[in-house]
């Protein structure tokens, strides 16, 4: 159950900075330009800059480098933001986590800062601490009602599996809008857009990423784990998994394709991010929520909602999403 | 002429050790007031006594000063000894040269310089003080019992037993309490209510008992032996002196679906009614949020208009219309009443915590994960489903069950603090209530511990285990999950083996945690006592005295001053009545003189000492034609707001007087 008065905290901006996650960047684009054409449609106009590299949490998490190298890199990206005034928006829990923690580390100890911003200062910028770092589905759960006026295709009869991850719900806690073990946001964002949820067994399973795969390649740790999980879903009969996280969703989707492709299960739900479902709901052009990034094929989700009618009327444009022809085949 | 006696105690090394008490003592004596001075090692002993009561004989002494400890440990100690000499036991005064000297000062020379001061100032105050007489107030020898569970229902028989009139308040429609909610009790898996009700029925009958049920208390006024109690009685729309509990009322109210408070929140139950077979008073009670005619009167709309079927909206009245007896009344208002007694016994007992705060759980969200006392009432043969333990979802009987100890307990992130206390015992219960009703189904227990130390508990325990193969799995449940075929899984884990455990279960009960009433702060304000930081109201001392509270005539009972379980609380309200009928076994309370009193001839009745008094112990009286105030001696409590608010020094405190205090003040 969403902590009121922290929903009532949050500040939407008719122009906030679009934290580019890399894993979207890098291999789901489409939640980029998701949210670049859904969110103006809310009123929101997000605003990115070439300048900006990888949050740097990880790295800095990891003690791959010195902090005084990391540290600095974390607090030049938010720079970005700040020196054009703007709020932050992430659309990955883990740069959510990464920025938020961070962000406080420096604020509170200003011994820290001194040193991030002695370093900063050698390119010219410096780190004030004073943007606000939310979380997408933080915006769009306080817009709800807006994406539920705006919708422009009500998804009705489609039904959704969600899945929250770890480090937006279960990291720092003090900025969680949402119950870790029994949330309702993505649902309620979800319903605004007219379609259904439905539940399963592990629902509150982590994906299995984290650093076991993605750092340290331990699939025989991971992939057990993140099988239970598809299997579970797949129980739900969804039409597609929700994330809020790109990690979560490259986890999700291409160990689906890589089980299906050691014959080590049959998983056919594909996994979306949120903006991307709510893109899908406000009318926006299917091709640029980039569905042809993922690994799981959209088309019997897609034919679905090509089908359902439109609130201006209009018909659906013939857009076709490259659908596989085979599965590739991937060496075990 | 004032002949002061001055005892310098050493506490052993407490005072001695740091002070030089035969100085003390002897610089003491050159004063032309103090006629007699020593020291020696212990004053409170026997001994020290004798030392006193000799000295004020042989020396002819008519002022005391004891130098020794606080005179909360010992004054009344002293006091009864010099009135056992003959000396007014006012008449003396105590020197506190331990706690505020010898035990607070570094340096040995500072603390008998010290030391010497705070004697003098004694001995010089001492000489001053009057004479004095206690105040007898008489004593109103009527207890009122707050909470009408088992604790509130021994306390009241004690009580009437010992032949003093008893008003047994209880807020809801019955007396009985949480005990009766209960199927059988540990360890003897007694039936409750077979055991509980003779009680119940004992007190509806006894002649020194008044019922007042429906009732809450809304104000208390006065003070020990002289309180006035203001109950206020909700209005139940039906007339209990005309009642003759036939229950065909019950039967033709067109609202069912009622959630049933009795049941744990369970099944449904009408909106006229009793909330169990054996209530006592088996009066029905209109719940005015539901019934359909008086939700009309109020212009809302009925909650459940499907219930209705044909019977038109404005037309409800089916209760009045089949009452033989004439009883059900829509316009009761309720009433306030105001009733006098000389002592209050708090017994207001417990709630369950609510475990929606453990999302973890699927606590208050899942249909077959329940509560102790929702278990409790689904094996009840009075519950929703009339005994018949089955899911709430599906109806199916449960083949798995799986018992998770200390939901809320021994739990600072989310719950509290402290044990409960009752849960492993009736966790044990519940396993072993299962295995009766399904004899082929498996029971585990999720615990830390196990707490089972009154009599017979550990024995009830192996019981559970070594007869009916209860599961016992140390370790916390991290997660129940609900699966798609509509049961559960329960992740724990085994810490003696040291594996992960996961259960699939039919049904989750949660020991869920012993908590105060959601309305014990605003009680303990309304009485006047007070609570710790986890609600439970505070005794006056935590070993020696469980049953009283700070405020005189105030005392506690049963689960409202801590987690217990029925013979505790059974124990807890048969001493609070003996507490009770000590008190009233006096003609009269004897109250401390030191009060204060008004010099008429001085006063000039502006009042401001009537206004400033927080025991509205001053009164205004006419003395030859003109108003005066008035201190009624009985009611004061001795805090001298009041003198220290006449502007014309009209008002004295005893004990304080102008010379009292200026010879304790000045050099």
């Amino acid at each position: 159950m969403p902590r009121k008065k922290l929903v009532e905290d949050i500040r939407v901006s008719d122009r906030m900075f679009l934290f580019q996650p890399c894993v979207g960047n890098n291999k789901y684009p489409g939640i980029i330009s998701a949210a670049q054409d859904a969110m103006p449609k809310l009123g929101v106009e997000m605003v990115t800059s070439d300048e900006q590299t990888c949050c740097g949490g990880f790295l800095t998490f990891t003690n791959v480098a010195q902090p005084t190298s990391t540290m600095p890199a974390v607090a030049r990206n938010l720079c970005l933001a700040e020196e054009q005034n703007l709020d932050v928006v992430a659309f990955c829990n883990g740069c959510h986590t990464f920025l938020t923690e961070f962000s406080h580390f420096m604020n509170d100890r200003p011994p820290v800062k001194g040193v991030v911003n002695v370093i900063l200062s050698m390119i010219g910028r410096e780190y004030k601490g004073t943007a606000h770092i939310y979380h997408i589905i933080e915006v769009l759960y306080k817009l709800k009602d807006r994406i539920a006026e705006q919708v422009q295709v009500p998804l009705t009869g489609l039904r959704f599996a969600t899945h929250y991850g770890c480090h937006y719900l279960n990291g720092f806690k003090k900025t969680a809008i949402d119950d870790a073990f029994m949330p309702t946001v993505m649902e309620e964002i979800i319903r605004a857009c007219g379609a259904e949820v439905v539940e399963y067994g592990e629902n509150r399973a982590c994906c299995g990423t984290g650093l076991t795969q993605v750092i340290l390649h331990k699939e025989e740790l991971a992939l057990p784990h993140t099988k239970r999980k598809l299997e579970s879903i797949k129980q739900a009969e969804a039409d597609a998994v929700v994330v809020q996280c790109p990690y979560c969703q490259a986890q999700l989707d291409r160990m689906s394709q890589k089980l299906n492709s050691r014959k080590a299960g049959d998983f056919r739900t594909p996994t979306m991010h949120i903006i991307q479902l709510v893109g899908l709901a406000l009318g926006v052009d299917p091709v640029r929520l980039g569905f042809d990034a993922h690994a799981i094929p959209f088309d019997k989700l897609l034919a679905k909602y090509r089908k359902l009618p439109k609130r201006d009327g209009a018909h659906h444009k013939d857009t076709k999403t490259q659908s596989r022809k085979q599965e590739v085949e991937v060496p075990a | 002429m004032a002949r002061v006696g001055v005892f310098i105690c050493h506490c052993g090394v407490n005072i001695a050790g740091k002070v030089d008490v035969a100085r003390v003592a002897e610089i003491i004596g050159r004063m032309p007031e103090v006629a007699f001075s020593t020291d020696y090692k212990f004053m409170c002993s026997s001994p020290g006594q004798k030392l006193v009561a000799d000295a004020v004989k042989e020396h002819g002494l008519n002022r005391i000063v004891v130098a020794a400890c606080s005179p909360k440990m010992h004054l009344p100690t002293f006091q009864k000894t010099i009135a056992k000499s003959g000396l007014n036991q006012y008449l003396i005064s105590m020197a506190n040269i331990r706690e505020q000297c010898s035990w607070v000062t570094l340096d040995s020379d500072e603390a008998t310089e010290k030391a010497i001061d705070l004697v003098r100032r004694q001995a010089k105050r001492v000489a001053h003080q009057d004479p004095l007489e206690d105040v007898a107030v008489a004593i109103e020898k009527t207890a009122v019992v707050i909470g009408g569970g088992v604790s509130g229902i021994q306390a009241a028989l004690d009580i009437a037993d010992g032949g003093r009139k008893v008003i047994l308040v209880e807020k809801s429609p019955s007396l009985g309490g949480k005990m009766a909610q209960l199927d059988e009790t540990f360890p003897t898996l007694d039936c409750s209510q077979c055991i509980l009700t003779p009680k119940m029925v004992e007190a509806a009958q006894h002649p020194n008992i008044e019922i007042r049920a429906n009732t809450t208390v809304k104000k208390v006024g006065g003070y020990v032996g002289n309180f006035e109690v203001t109950l206020e009685r909700r209005p139940t729309c039906v007339d209990a002196t005309r009642c003759i509990a036939c229950g065909l009322c019950v039967t033709k109210c067109p609202v069912r679906d009622v959630p049933d408070e009795f049941n744990a929140g369970l099944g449904k139950r009408r909106a006229i009614a009793t909330p169990f077979p054996q209530a006592v008073p088996a009066i029905p009670v209109i719940d005015r949020r539901y019934c359909l005619r008086l939700k009309d009167s109020l212009g809302h709309d009925p909650k459940s208009q499907e219930d209705l079927g044909h019977v038109p909206r404005a037309k409800c009245g089916a209760c009045e219309k089949i009452c033989p007896a004439g009883a059900i009344n829509y316009d009761d208002k309720g009433a306030e009443e105001t009733v006098k007694a000389g002592a209050i016994v708090v017994a207001t007992g417990y709630q369950e915590m609510s475990p929606a705060v453990y999302t973890e759980y699927g606590g208050a969200t899942y249909p077959d994960v329940l509560t102790g006392l929702q278990f409790e009432r689904l094996v009840s043969s009075t519950g929703p489903t009339g005994g018949h333990l089955v899911r709430p979802s599906d109806g199916k009987e449960p083949q798995t069950i799986v018992f998770v100890q200390c939901v809320g307990s021994r739990d600072p992130s989310k719950g509290h603090e402290y044990c409960s206390g009752i849960c492993c015992m009736y966790t044990a219960k519940h396993a072993l209530l299962y295995k009766h009703h399904v004899p082929s189904g498996q029971a585990y227990v999720c615990y830390i511990d196990v707490r089972s130390p009154g009599k017979n508990y550990e024995q009830f325990i192996r019981r559970a285990i070594e007869e009916e193969d209860v599961r016992y799995i140390r370790g916390r449940v991290g997660k129940v999950q609900r699966r798609a075929d509509g049961r559960y899984r329960v992740f724990t884990e085994d810490t003696l083996v040291g594996r992960p455990v996961s259960i699939d279960a039919d049904m989750v009960v949660l020991a869920s945690a012993v908590e105060p009433q959601s309305d014990a702060a605003s009680l303990a304000q309304t009485l006047g006592i007070s609570y710790d930081a986890d609600g439970f109201y505070t005794e006056a001392h935590p070993k020696l005295k469980p049953v009283e509270t700070a405020t005189a005539g105030v005392f506690l009972a049963g689960a409202c001053q801590g987690p217990k379980d029925i013979p505790a609380s059974v124990q807890q309200g048969s001493a609070a009545a003996a507490k009770v009928l000590a008190l009233f076994a006096n003609e009269t309370l004897r109250k401390s003189p030191q009060v204060a009193q008004v010099d008429s001839s001085a006063c000039t009745g502006c009042l401001t000492c009537a206004y400033v008094c927080h025991y509205s112990a001053i009164e205004e009286k006419q003395v030859a034609g003109r108003q005066v105030a008035f201190v009624v001696a009985g009611k004061c409590q001795g805090c001298g707001a009041c003198a220290a608010a006449c502007k014309n020094k009209a008002v004295t405190l005893a004990q304080f007087s102008d010379d009292e205090v200026f010879e304790e003040m000045m050099r």
